[in-house]
């Protein structure tokens, strides 16, 4: 059926319709177009914030790669970081000038359990005390329990790739649910799977620093997924005080990134390798939590196929992290099989990254077809100017309304980030902050998004 | 032994596979996600091809360029293609190279094995195709039925998820017409093309 519409179109002359980049920065009545409740705010981690941390993270940050280049862009290494965890108040304070209705933040495992089995109540009550004030100031809690960084008993032992980290996240998802029952409903167990094992296994910039190596990556994300399973499974089993009175006590996400892959050229084999590379990092991990069933190939080096227990509905919203757009060309000398581009002569943000909200709309109505309400868990760019933010806000934001129209259950927005803040290999370089951090104060300063960030949270139906 | 086959096989006698010159220009689109994505991806693709049968030996070379239609479209890309084999009167197998380059892309040049492989039954024949038309069609298993007086067709079956088709309409003075139309989905990613030519010589 998709490809007679595809030849209908094709017979038709191919005429385009109007992309969303082509929508101005004007706010205008933004908003309205999202349901009632709809969650309106940001999303930071704890490694990229808090400062002050001993984890796999200020491990590799302090490393180089075996041509002498440092691991981080400019030696950078996180340290300080926005000193959050003393700061909170003040990162609560913008929360509040943005308008927000959610927070989306992460525990630091490193932080709450520095040794196995050795737990910090103090560093737990903290986290406690700022679900609290999140709470009190009308502001949803959204918490991640792991997000990239691993205590280095645990990245020591093998991290991921060793079948012991499934049980050592449980544990620690019990303890953290147990104290943050009262005020946490929403919980996102892992960030951005598949970024981690690729980044971690195939291009080596985040730790361990491994490269080319599909088969570790590939089981990595595997066992990414075990782990999830068994994390869902202690929240639902811990969790079960409404802390909001909405009627759920607990509800489960991964934050999942996706990224639209498209052939670079009409080449059969750019198409082929574009339309095996969109399966596994982008249709993988949601088909295995609706299914079960973990499905990830690598042609010639990898093929998983398992069916994971508790995994299938483990997940009570999908949580979608999305940034750009790549390009897809094959190089079957490489091991992914291919390199990736932007597309020239295209806006990108600071990193090179395209600017293109038709994927945020993309994604949202191809997901809706799971059955999962969704949760845009992030959406943002670096842009250290400062003029791209505001109409790629307005953008992102207006094909989120458009998804909503064509049958997507959208139920939230999670802007990435509150704050510049550490971005892990690229340092402090890229700024994806709505507020930008004055270097030697470590003030808050607002950027010109927050306006019509607040602008849009104003329309939102309540 | 191979003298008596060599004798048999480079005898004067139909072949399956005649000299050709075709020329034409398609439009050719690749589609993400379907339903919800632009029609960005379009490109405009003029194509010719040439065949030379030399007692039996053929020789096919091409050409196509395939620039978008639109702003974001797929990268400017010219592919040639180089093959040789042999044609028999009721089979013919091609085989060869196509190389693909887009400038702006890395690699900037790709090079693809290409296959075809034709047999004949009379009225009716199989023609089996890997990244054959120019590396655009991954593979492909076809139906070819003819020729007739005024033209021949064939329709197929394209790997994983996908049909392709073409019909041929013989004019007089050894002209012809040829529409080729292909679409196939892997995953979430669709390609699509129709190709309108004008041949000069034996079509098939």
């Amino acid at each position: 059926m998709r490809c007679a519409v595809l030849w209908v179109l094709v017979l038709l002359g191919c005429q385009p319709r109007a992309g969303l980049d082509e929508v101005g920065a004007e706010v205008g009545a933004l908003g309205r177009g999202l349901p009632r409740g709809f969650l309106w705010g940001t999303a930071t981690s704890s490694h990229q914030i808090e400062g002050g941390l001993d984890n796999s993270w200020t491990e590799f940050e302090a490393g180089a790669f075996p041509d002498g280049r440092p691991h981080i862009r400019n030696e950078d290494r996180s340290t300080v970081a926005t000193d959050s965890w003393n700061r909170f108040d003040e990162d609560l304070a913008a929360m509040q000038q943005l308008g927000a209705t959610t927070y989306r933040f992460s525990v630091e495992w490193s932080r709450l359990e520095p040794r196995k089995g050795e737990w910090n109540d103090a560093a737990m009550e903290r986290y406690r005390d700022w679900c609290l004030k999140l709470r009190a100031a009308g502001i949803e809690p959204m918490v991640t329990l792991h997000h990239f960084s691993l205590p280095r008993w645990v990245s020591d032992a093998g991290g991921f790739e060793n079948p012991a980290i499934v049980d050592d996240l449980e544990r620690f998802t019990r303890r953290v649910a147990k104290n943050l029952e009262r005020q946490v409903d929403l919980w996102v167990t892992l960030n951005e799977p598949n970024v981690y094992a690729v980044q971690g296994y195939l291009a080596g910039v985040f730790p361990p620093g491994k490269k080319d190596d599909t088969v570790t990556q590939t089981k990595v994300i595997a066992m990414m997924l075990r782990a999830h399973a068994k994390m869902a499974a202690a929240l639902r089993a811990v969790d079960d005080v409404d802390a909001d009175g909405d009627g759920f006590a607990t509800r489960v996400l991964v934050a999942h990134h996706v990224r639209t892959f498209q052939p670079a050229t009409p080449s059969a084999l750019d198409t082929a390798i574009a339309g095996l590379t969109d399966d596994y990092a982008n249709e993988a991990i949601p088909r295995a939590l609706k299914t079960g069933r973990v499905l990830l190939s690598v042609p010639g080096a990898i093929t998983i196929d398992e069916q994971v227990e508790g995994l299938a509905g483990s997940v009570d919203l999908l949580g979608l992290n999305y940034y750009t757009r790549d390009m897809v060309r094959a190089d079957l000398g490489s091991a992914s099989l291919s390199q990736l581009t932007s597309r020239k002569g295209r806006a990108v943000n600071d990193l090179g990254w395209e600017l293109y909200p038709d994927g945020l709309h993309g994604f949202l109505t191809r997901f809706a077809a799971y059955g999962w309400p969704m949760v845009v868990t992030e959406n943002g760019l670096a842009d250290r100017s400062g003029r791209l933010r505001t109409p790629f806000l307005v953008q992102h934001v207006t094909a989120i309304e458009r998804a909503i129209r064509d049958g997507a259950d959208v139920r939230g927005y999670a802007h990435w980030s509150l704050m510049d803040n550490f971005e892990w290999a690229e340092g402090y370089d890229a700024q994806f902050g709505l507020f930008t951090i004055e270097e030697t104060t470590l003030r808050r300063l607002p950027t010109e998004s927050v306006a019509p960030f607040r602008a849009i949270g104003a329309n939102i139906p309540r | 032994m191979t003298a008596v086959l060599l004798s048999v096989l480079l005898a004067a006698q139909p072949r399956l596979l005649e000299p050709e010159v075709a020329a034409g220009v398609g439009v050719l689109a690749t589609s993400y996600q379907t339903f919800g994505a632009r029609l960005g991806e379009a490109a405009l693709a003029p194509t010719v091809t040439a065949r030379g049968v030399f007692s039996g030996f053929v020789v096919e070379g091409g050409a196509l360029l395939s620039a978008p239609l639109v702003r974001g479209g797929t990268l400017l890309t010219t592919t040639f293609a180089a093959r040789v084999g042999f044609s028999g009167e009721r089979w013919a197998m091609v085989a060869g190279v196509v190389a693909q380059l887009a400038p702006e892309a890395t690699p900037a040049l790709v090079l693809l094995p290409s296959l075809r492989g034709q047999l004949s039954f009379g009225g009716a024949g199989l023609t089996l195709g890997v990244f054959d038309h120019l590396g655009l069609v991954p593979a492909h298993l076809s139906v070819d039925v003819g020729p007739f007086s005024n033209g021949a067709f064939s329709l197929g079956w394209v790997a994983p998820l996908g049909l392709i088709g073409s019909a041929d309409l013989s004019l007089p003075r050894g002209l012809g017409l040829r529409v080729t139309a292909f679409a196939y989905r892997l995953n979430n990613v669709e390609a699509a093309m129709v190709l309108v030519a004008g041949t000069f010589g034996g079509a098939r």
